[in-house]
């Protein structure tokens, strides 16, 4: 990396740094308002919400006098306070107390202070006057008098109130406000990013390339792109200087200078992200959707059909890239993937429209299709445009925004589904996936640059024979079967559909499960790049894969101790710092554990056995999850899991321990 | 053919095809609607005439009574099948049985080519009126009146928190025995027990004189509720019968409204007589000015039925309803 590079690189992170923290600062202002505002006004709306309440009931209590049933032989009492308490869940309980000395008093499900004494005595609210709130073993409690017609008083209420309602409603509020601003925030940075690469970072590397050709007293290529600001009309002007020096032109000069791949790989990622926000803007909620229209299919039962939504959108994510590798051959990279997202759009509406199972499903396979196309068409747009020398960067930049745009669509979409219903999410992912096309269609080479990149960048043709070598290293074969295989498996069973299906059994409402869900990704979009730099630096590659996994089984049997939702968020946000840990190392270490083969393959070909290998398998992530879910439950399904990835991990450092090293590389 | 075009062929033809539904229509006279009343005008009557009067749907009656009487029945059906009016409307099970007949029933016997709607039947399947509630199957249609029987012992589960059931029915009524049966069937699953009796002579046909020995054999059974189903015998005799339950202690729960508003039944799950009629008017109006076959146009009840509590018998009794019931039943005698 040159100096003129690190410069660039560093103006930018300034200019990022300065954006997010005025975003930041301004929304946390902004909350702080909000929630304040909440914490000060809600008492009292809720204080005078209670009087309205308690006012209603005892209307209906001195109808019922007024219609001769006397005060002791009056039914049902339970039976209304419990309605009520439906219908405003943060009443903890309701008590009456006849005023006429008679025995009978009628209480709500729920607690129940056990002073009933006090609970009588408590300071009363007067017709008209401000609310009386007593506090009361932890609850905030108004007593409101019965009287009746005749203004005797025929007894008194009291509405309990939890203490901690108000702290967890606002809470719960400002957990989604958070969630919309840091999903504001990634989305602000990708397009400032997007704004600076392509504005200021193309024009100044073509000075830069304008600069090194003028040096050697060259012809600089003609450009094929035009930035309209002042530094492209600059690097215009420079151009047209050049020519008229009449210098010879390079040997391929013909061809002209493509767009920069710094910004091409920018283009990549806001169209790559903006598809995956939309995608996964259901993953929080599916299978509570699927639930919904579920009916018995073939005889299987809910546990298992539950999860055949979510298997058959990895399946045909997966599978689709095998036949999808020769759509790239025949058609553009922007056509591929308006394809992909026309196939993603299609299955949206149909699952926002299903009418029953069958349907539903349907509908996740078109998904998972579109899904797979777009997957495979960004990562060869990458392939074909960051040079060999950084292509690890690209992948890395493409995982990483797959994660963080996973984070986006998952914590968002709880939210937006909290809002306008399942079905109306399903709309919104159509939507924004139009809108990614769109954006890919205008940023996206055509497909005669594709062409013409591939063939600069082709390898040698290799026969089948040339695979087999690899698929009988036992270095690669254990990395993929003890490690990237259980990972994968245990991650698409766990956050896609026994977290949500186990979380939402608890009764925690869909944003929280969203939220807690999203954690993955968000851990991935943290923790990755850092643990990767970290790692790189060290050569810790292959600790990493072993300590990442051995932290995602851990969080797995963390299950056993605490199956409850912190169990479940434990094991996701383990799964996020492991896999932070393993997935980037485990590429990372390819090129050593296939030393040999990888001069013969070339080390794309390489990658894409291993991620198909790992993918392919992960569809039954699912239903092995509902299949475990359904002999042993939730909780003990994830457990399971977890003990399979300790196994495995222990295989792992087995064969690596007695497994011969390629030559030449060090274990 | 000269000068009629095509377009003037079709309607035309279209026009006698109409024609032979609707001959009134054509002939540009009220509509005739021959009315048969069981037991003489009722609240269901007068909200099928005033549903077509406000409909403008000019009407000219004919309306015979029957006064409960079987035989009337087969004198009527002669005298239908000379007028030849336009549709014959028939209050309730027993009149709509005599005048339409069962399903299979002789044409001779019957009116099957006159359409019919009928109003106020319990159960029109049971009692063979139709082949099918969607698609009657035959020239005649018609409004049911009653909750399901499964509904309204519910609601008397609720309302009485009852364990032990006491029921007085028209064992002579095809409606009377169909709808014992389907209580039978409930309280067995609900584990209520249930005491079951009937006013009928040895002849097979009710006798006012034997309500009262049936009432006192039920109340001997201690029950929580009287239970009285549908039938147009009790109806006539609801202040007497129902102050009898009063006077034995038993509060009366009826599946007609008139037993509630004009006796002392204390409570019932029933549809407004009224209402009925009008949804019957509305049946007559679509067949009438809209020229649909009674084939096409389905078996329907009303899809809403209300809770009525009678306090003053409430009090009388000391039996008090829930107050949740209070929030949705209609009041009666509130002070």
């Amino acid at each position: 990396m040159s100096d003129f590079d690190l410069a660039l690189g560093r103006f930018r992170t300034r200019v990022l740094v300065v954006a997010l923290a005025v975003i930041l600062a301004c929304s946390a202002l902004v909350l702080g308002v909000v929630a304040r505002h909440q914490y000060v006004a809600l008492p009292p709306e809720l204080a005078a919400k209670h009087v309205n309440v308690g006012n209603l009931l005892g209307r209906e209590i001195r109808r019922a006098v007024d219609l001769g049933i006397p005060l002791a032989e009056l039914r049902g009492l339970d039976l209304l306070f419990r309605d009520v308490r439906v219908a405003n869940p943060e009443i903890a309980f309701i008590h009456f107390t006849p005023g006429n000395g008679a025995g009978m008093t009628a209480d709500s499900d729920g607690t129940i202070p056990g002073d009933r004494a006090r609970l009588r005595s408590l300071p009363l609210t007067g017709h008209g006057n401000e609310p009386v709130v007593s506090e009361l073993d932890g609850h905030g409690v108004l007593a409101l008098p019965v009287a009746g017609r005749d203004g005797g008083v025929l007894g008194r209420l009291a509405i309990g109130v939890d203490g901690h309602y108000v702290a967890r409603l606002v809470g719960d509020r400002l957990f989604d406000l958070v969630t919309v601003q840091i999903v504001s925030a990634i989305l602000t940075v990708e397009v400032l990013l997007l704004c600076f690469d392509f504005w200021v970072t193309a024009p100044m590397l073509g000075i830069q390339a304008w600069a090194g050709a003028v040096s050697r007293r060259m012809l600089p290529l003609p450009l094929h792109w035009r930035v309209d600001n002042e530094l492209g009309r600059f690097v215009d002007r420079l151009h047209g200087l050049a020519h008229a020096m009449r210098w010879p032109q390079p040997e391929h000069g013909r061809r002209g200078a493509a767009l920069p791949w710094p910004v091409m790989l920018r283009f990549i990622r806001v169209a790559l992200f903006a598809f995956v926000l939309a995608d996964t803007l259901s993953l929080s909620f599916l299978p509570l959707f699927a639930r919904e229209v579920f009916t018995p299919l073939w005889g299987i039962g809910s546990e298992v059909g539950l999860s055949l939504p979510v298997m058959i959108y990895w399946l045909t994510s997966a599978v689709v890239q095998l036949p999808g590798a020769g759509l790239l051959d025949r058609f553009s990279h922007r056509a591929v993937f308006g394809g992909g997202a026309a196939v993603s759009v299609a299955g949206a509406l149909v699952s926002a429209l299903a009418p029953n199972f069958a349907v539903l499903l349907a509908g996740r396979a078109l998904s998972g299709l579109g899904l797979g196309l777009v997957f495979m068409v960004c990562q060869a747009a990458i392939l074909t445009h960051v040079p060999q020398e950084r292509r690890a960067y690209g992948i890395a930049t493409f995982t990483g925004v797959f994660f963080l745009a996973t984070f986006s669509g998952a914590a968002l979409g709880g939210v937006v589904a909290e809002e306008i219903g399942f079905r109306a999410t399903f709309l919104v992912s159509a939507v924004v996936a139009v809108l990614a096309a769109l954006f890919a269609h205008l940023s996206f080479g055509s497909s005669r640059e594709d062409r013409r990149a591939r063939r600069a960048q082709a390898a040698a043709p290799v026969s089948a024979a040339d695979y087999r070598p690899l698929l009988v290293n036992p270095r690669f074969v254990g990395l993929l079967l003890f490690s990237a295989l259980p990972n994968r498996v245990f991650n698409v069973a766990l956050v896609f559909y026994l977290a949500p299906v186990f979380l939402f059994s608890l009764d925690n409402s869909k944003a929280e499960i969203g939220r807690i869900v999203a954690l993955y990704g968000l851990t991935m979009a943290l923790v990755a790049p850092l643990a990767a730099r970290l790692v790189d630096r060290r050569g810790w590659h292959f600790a990493s894969v072993a300590a990442g996994s051995a932290l995602t089984a851990a969080g797995g049997l963390t299950m056993f101790f605490l199956p409850g939702t912190l169990g479940v968020g434990i094991a996701i946000f383990a799964m996020g710092l492991g896999q932070s840990l393993s997935i980037p190392s485990q590429m990372a270490m390819l090129p050593t554990v296939t030393a040999g083969q990888a001069d013969v393959l070339g080390l794309p070909r390489i990658y894409a056995v291993f991620r198909v290998g790992e993918r392919i398998p992960a569809f039954i992530g699912p239903v092995l999850g509902g299949a475990l879910a359904a002999l042993f439950g939730y909780g003990n399904a994830i457990v399971v899991f977890g003990g399979w990835l300790v196994l495995a991990t222990l295989l792992l450092l087995g064969l690596y321990r007695f497994a011969p090293a390629p030559s030449g590389v060090e274990p | 053919m000269m000068g009629l075009s095509r377009r003037r062929l079709l309607a035309l033809g279209s026009g006698l095809v109409a024609g032979a539904v609707v001959p009134a229509r054509a002939q540009g006279r009220p509509f005739h609607v021959f009315a048969v009343q069981w037991r003489g005008a009722t609240d269901v009557d007068r909200g099928m005439k005033d549903y077509l009067a406000r409909a403008g749907v000019e009407v000219r009656y004919t309306e015979r009574n029957a006064r409960q009487d079987h035989k009337a029945l087969a004198a009527i059906v002669a005298e239908i099948k000379r007028e030849r009016p336009d549709l014959v409307y028939v209050f309730a099970t027993e009149a709509a049985l005599g005048i339409a007949g069962p399903v299979d029933g002789d044409p001779a016997l019957y009116v099957t080519d006159i359409p019919v709607v009928f109003a106020a039947v319990g159960d029109p399947l049971s009692a063979r009126l139709v082949h099918d509630l969607r698609k009657p199957g035959r020239n005649a249609t018609g409004v049911m009146h009653l909750a399901p029987v499964s509904v309204q012992f519910e609601a008397m589960l609720s309302l009485f928190a009852a364990k032990r059931m006491a029921v007085m029915y028209n064992a002579a009524e095809t409606y009377g025995r169909g709808a014992v049966e389907q209580l039978r069937e409930v309280a067995a699953r609900a584990g209520v027990e249930l005491a079951v009796d009937t006013p009928l002579a040895d002849d097979g046909k009710p006798r006012i004189e034997l309500i009262g020995p049936t009432l006192a054999r039920l109340a001997a059974t201690r029950p929580d509720v009287l239970y009285l189903p549908s039938t147009s015998f009790f109806i006539p005799l609801a202040k007497p019968l129902t102050e009898q339950a009063v006077a034995l202690g038993l509060p009366t729960f009826s599946a007609n409204e008139p037993m509630i508003r004009s006796g002392d039944a204390m409570a019932g799950l029933v549809a407004s007589f009224y209402e009925v009629g009008q949804f019957a008017g509305y049946k007559i109006e679509q067949i009438l000015r809209g020229g649909k076959h009674p084939e096409q146009v389905p078996v329907e009840s009303l899809s809403r039925f209300s809770l009525l509590i009678n306090m003053r018998v409430s009090r009388r009794l000391r039996v008090y309803p829930p107050i949740t019931m209070l929030r949705y039943a209609e009041i009666i005698d509130a002070h």
